[in-house]
């Protein structure tokens, strides 16, 4: 036998020696819960030929350019991952330790510093890519009967996603992020029932060494396992359901085969880190002074998805008793959430759904404007 | 006619505020007021009677004379007993009659500050009150409104320039800008109510009551004798006395060449100790440069900037020795100055190389991703061939 014969026939053996005690393909067949590889893998058979099988599928219409959001977010989501168990390596969550522990992230650690920015821009982009996958979702009524579900996962994603990114930035536990929390939270706690819950979940009202540590486990425990659990359910349905009527499972007619769809992933792997490197070095996230008690700064920096609402809560509104605002804020989360369950009408081009369509546009169009407002205008907004 | 009865029956002791209301309202807002020293204490008469007549006789003395104040309000400021309960010192007359000011107006000049100039007559308020004209940080406007007024200083051959210098000082940038608790207002070298100017001999003791160290090494100086010879003011000479600059500013000017011919070996010292001491600011202040510009990148220049205040301490240091003209003893303060300011300078131009190679990296980085994608297109495309 040549020599590279022989290692194969050893790799096969090794291969062998697994299939015969555990089913490979089942494992194999996880990584396209997730969204990575819309393909339905035939756990029966061993891996090699399951594979193989797969790859020459056709692409389903779903997985197509440019429906590419959802897999992106995944991707997103695992380099998150990746980088957040770096991070987890030097981070300690205790406020005497948490913001020198970042110095020595920044300063002193090995391309600390890049995997530090890489992580604090990839959560900014993630949070971004939901939101735009949420908008498309919007227009396109991916929500009708049968999607309540793929657009309730992608909007519980979207609200966990920004947990993640609010309980991240916490965690840096300097002057921006403790008094961008300390504002934040005087609204969520003014909240009849959720607010004491809350507040009971972080380790009371007062930010503090129990709210630190307890951020720290939501935040690299609980709402990635969230997360997790959310991204399987949200493809678990698009494989099921699909995402139009013309992307649907049943309509496969693409010409691609799952071989190529798998070389696209690598590029968009490769241009991911691109971007975030590029970012990294080109827009590094300011480092920002140690937490002073004594002196809270006049304005509130919120995150930049929360400019628009801030801005409306807090200027526009500024009247209004704080019950009120957080009130508010909360009906039109849960109107975000239960959207599918308020516009039930059947119609599902943009014609058919000129007002739903409209008042959309609208809401988009003033939370860009509010969004502006507060960043060009009032200077507020934390990157 | 009922209010006046009211008024009676309220203070039987003291009616005189029924006619003179407006000196009731800056009495009250007194120290005097508060411990029961009402009018005639200080000007007599029967102060239970509203009859106008009555009121004003006995041994009512209407306003004090100028001359006698000084000496009615020691009446009780220069008594132990009267003093003790308040644990007031009983020198300021004493102080007063040997001041500038005393000794003018026993010649018989009146126009000389006596006590309610700068006290006030009836508002008279401790000076621990910040409203008080005699509260540490108005004293000089207190003083200035007789030491600044040209025509009046004219007459003693004074300058009336002395306010405005002083506010431009290193004092007074420290005491009115500032609120330094530890800086001088006038009264700190010239005295409270002892206020004149400090003889040639004392300028140095004066000076040296803060600036001590400098004193020390001042004395050891072959300038100490040189100037006692000479009839100059010690530290004044250099530094001048109301218009004083920040610490090692004299140097830069051309202060030794007033009494040193440029180039002789006096000089040489000076321009020597010049040269040490601008060394060293130099760098700090490129330190300090370089940790704002790394401060915008950003990175973080927390301990930079506590290095940077040790090479500050170093130079700060420095500056009483140069006092001792001694070249030898200054050159390690000033050293240890300049080099700690030229490592942090180092440390953080090696970052910011560093930050400048990052961007460099970036090219390169982008040159191997779009290699790989042009790879990965190559293999699908291969792949589709097959």
């Amino acid at each position: 036998m040549k020599p590279d014969q022989e290692a194969a026939a050893r790799k096969r053996a090794l291969l062998d020696w697994f299939e015969t005690r555990v089913n490979l393909t089942e494992f194999f067949a996880l990584l396209t819960s997730l969204g990575l590889f819309y393909v339905e893998v035939d756990t029966k058979k061993p891996l090699r030929p399951a594979i193989r099988e797969a790859l020459a599928k056709p692409v389903a219409s779903y997985a197509e350019w440019p429906r590419v959001l959802g897999p992106l977010a995944v991707l997103f989501f695992l380099f998150q991952v990746v980088s957040g168990v770096l991070l987890a390596f030097y981070y300690r969550a205790s406020p005497s330790e948490a913001y020198e522990s970042i110095r020595f992230i920044l300063r002193d650690v090995n391309f600390g510093w890049l995997i530090h920015q890489t992580h604090r821009w990839g959560g900014q982009l993630l949070v971004a890519i939901l939101i735009l996958r949420m908008v498309r979702f919007f227009f396109e009524g991916v929500y009708k009967k049968p999607r309540e579900l793929l657009w309730i996962s992608g909007a519980l994603l979207l609200l966990v996603a920004m947990h993640v990114d609010l309980t991240g930035r916490l965690l840096t536990w300097n002057q921006v992020s403790y008094w961008s929390t300390v504002r934040g939270s005087e609204l969520i706690f003014t909240l009849p029932l959720i607010g004491p819950l809350l507040g009971f979940l972080v380790g009371g009202q007062e930010m503090g060494a129990a709210t630190l540590s307890r951020f720290y486990i939501l935040h690299i425990l609980i709402l990635p396992g969230a997360t997790f659990v959310l991204l399987y359910l949200n493809f678990a349905t698009v494989r099921r359901v699909g995402l139009t009527e013309a992307a649907s499972p049943t309509n496969v007619g693409g010409r691609r085969q799952y071989r190529d769809y798998l070389y696209n992933l690598a590029i968009l792997i490769v241009l991911i880190v691109g971007v975030l490197i590029t970012l990294a070095v080109m827009q590094p996230v300011p480092f920002y002074p140690e937490i002073d008690l004594l002196s809270t700064p006049v304005e509130a920096q919120p995150a930049w998805y929360l400019v628009a609402p801030h801005v409306l809560v807090d200027v526009l509104l500024g009247g209004l008793p704080d019950l009120l605002k957080g009130t508010l804020f909360l009906v039109s989360v849960l109107l975000l959430v239960l959207w599918p369950f308020v516009d039930r009408s059947p119609g599902k081009t943009i014609r058919e759904r000129a007002t739903v369509v409209a008042f959309g546009t609208a809401a988009l169009l003033l939370w860009l404007l509010l969004t502006i407002y507060g960043v060009a205008l009032q200077g507020i907004g934390a990157p | 006619m009922t209010w006046i009865l009211f008024a009676a029956l309220v203070q039987p002791q003291s009616v005189c505020v029924t006619c003179h209301p407006a000196e009731r309202v800056q009495l009250e807002a007194s120290v005097h007021s508060r411990e029961g020293i009402g009018c005639e204490s200080c000007h007599g008469g029967v102060p239970g009677s509203l009859d106008e007549e009555r009121a004003h006789s006995g041994d009512f003395r209407g306003v004090p004379a100028r001359e006698d104040i000084p000496a009615l309000c020691a009446s009780c400021h220069a008594n132990p007993e009267a003093m003790r309960p308040y644990n007031l010192p009983i020198d300021q007359f004493a102080l007063y009659q040997i001041s500038g000011h005393g000794r003018k107006l026993a010649e018989g000049d009146e126009h000389v500050a006596v006590c309610t100039d700068c006290h006030g007559a009836h508002e008279v308020r401790s000076a621990t009150n910040p409203e008080s004209p005699t509260f540490r940080v108005n004293v000089p406007e207190t003083c200035g409104r007789c030491h600044a007024d040209a025509e009046l200083m004219a007459g003693y051959g004074l300058s009336a320039e002395v306010l405005e210098e002083f506010r431009r000082s290193v004092h007074g940038e420290a005491l009115l800008e500032d609120a330094d608790p530890n800086a001088p207002n006038c009264a700190r070298c010239h005295g409270v109510h002892g206020a004149s100017p400090p003889g040639f001999g004392d300028v140095a003791k004066v000076c040296g009551q803060c600036h001590a160290s400098a004193r020390l090494f001042f004395e050891r100086s072959v300038h100490k004798e040189a100037m006692d010879a000479a009839g100059l003011p010690e530290c004044a000479s250099c530094h001048g006395n109301h218009a004083i600059g920040p610490a090692g500013s004299e140097l830069a000017g051309e202060v030794c060449q007033e009494c040193h011919e440029s180039g002789s070996p006096p000089a040489e010292i000076g321009r020597r100790l010049l040269a040490l001491q601008s060394a060293a600011v130099h760098e700090i202040e490129s330190a300090d440069g370089l940790i704002a510009e790394a401060e915008q990148i950003p990175l973080d220049v927390g301990d930079y900037r506590a290095r940077l205040e040790l090479a500050r301490t170093h130079l700060q240091e420095a500056y009483p020795v140069m006092h001792s003209l001694d070249v030898e003893q200054v050159t390690p303060l000033t050293t240890s100055a300049r080099s700690v300011a030229e490592d942090v300078q180092r440390e953080i131009y090696d970052k910011l190389t560093d930050i400048r190679l990052r961007r460099l990296g970036l090219v390169l980085f982008w040159f191997y991703i779009l290699l790989t994608i042009a790879i990965l297109v190559h293999l699908r495309r291969q792949k589709k061939e097959t």
